[in-house]
């Protein structure tokens, strides 16, 4: 695929995440989709397989939420196989009664029509601020 | 110019800058440039003019050495040129300050109009001090974490 249909592929996935659809953006993954979260917190680290990014990252961030999250994209820019999307998610109050609405950068990279990897660069401190960790890192700490 | 011309500007750019030169870049930037930092630390904001020039100063004196940063990946579609960069520096107080950036740079006719820039903000905080613009008030309580 071209970048510009690379781009337009973010381009539909984010109209959806507009209206706190994430389905298309799913749809897009690989089976071997890898999402990395950068920094030390207790979230970074690379979700390898999208099952993964399932089960391990969106399950349970959507899990501290207490409505569901719409993000809107703010840029869209390409070249090769890559896309670099700015986003923002709009404000949503989580369980332990706090605020997160996160803004992101992520550079998507293509493979044959499908998402093969995402680098996040997002505000690490508010997630060390907003969210607990994940029942897995609690898990990993206990042992 | 075009997207490959803006790249190219980019690149030059940050080969000087991988060798600690800052000197290109910042004749690059253009009289009304605009540094847009993400995030909520006291670095964070929007810094425009005089203000750019202060923001650096204010970097800069955390360093104790030569601050380099190498681009791991550019792409440029129309004015818009990104830059994944890795930052190299020790602090004046001995901490390694190895951010991982993302930059998303305007360009028009050869200079840069602005940049937005993305990084690990919680590596700021632990490892930056305050700028001279946000000295730590008295009362002001550290933030509660609910994680890590």
């Amino acid at each position: 695929m071209s970048a510009a249909e690379n781009k337009a592929a973010m381009q539909a996935v984010f109209a959806a995440l507009a209206e706190g659809n994430g389905r298309p953006f799913l749809a897009l993954m690989a089976d071997d989709f890898t999402w990395i979260v950068p920094g030390r917190t207790a979230w970074s680290r690379a979700y390898e397989g999208r099952d993964t990014c399932v089960s391990e990252l969106f399950g349970p961030l959507y899990a501290q939420f207490t409505e569901r999250q719409r993000i809107d994209a703010l840029s869209f820019t390409a070249e090769g196989d890559r896309v670099i999307v700015e986003c923002k998610g709009r404000p949503v109050r989580t369980m332990s009664g706090g605020v997160y609405g996160n803004e992101y950068c992520y550079v998507c990279r293509f493979e044959d029509g499908r998402l093969k990897s995402l680098r996040e660069y997002l505000d690490t401190e508010m997630i060390a601020t907003e969210l607990a960790p994940p029942p897995w890192a609690v898990a990993a700490a206990a042992n | 110019m075009t997207a490959a011309e803006n790249k190219q500007l980019m690149k030059g750019l940050f080969e000087e800058l991988a060798k600690g030169n800052s000197r290109p870049y910042l004749a690059a930037l253009s009289s009304d440039f605009e540094l847009t930092v993400t995030g909520q630390t006291p670095w964070s904001g929007t810094f425009k003019g005089d203000k750019v020039r202060e923001f650096y100063a204010a970097v800069w004196a955390n360093y104790a050495d030569r601050y380099t940063t190498m681009a791991v990946n550019i792409l440029a579609d129309g004015d818009t040129v990104v830059v994944e960069s890795r930052g190299c520096v020790t602090t004046v107080r001995g901490d390694l300050y190895d951010n991982q950036y993302c930059l998303i740079f305007e360009l028009k006719n050869g200079k840069i109009l602005s940049q937005r820039e993305y990084a690990d903000t919680l590596l700021v905080d632990r490892v930056l001090g305050r700028p001279p613009w946000a000295q730590a008030h008295p009362a002001e309580a550290p933030k509660a974490r609910v994680g890590a």
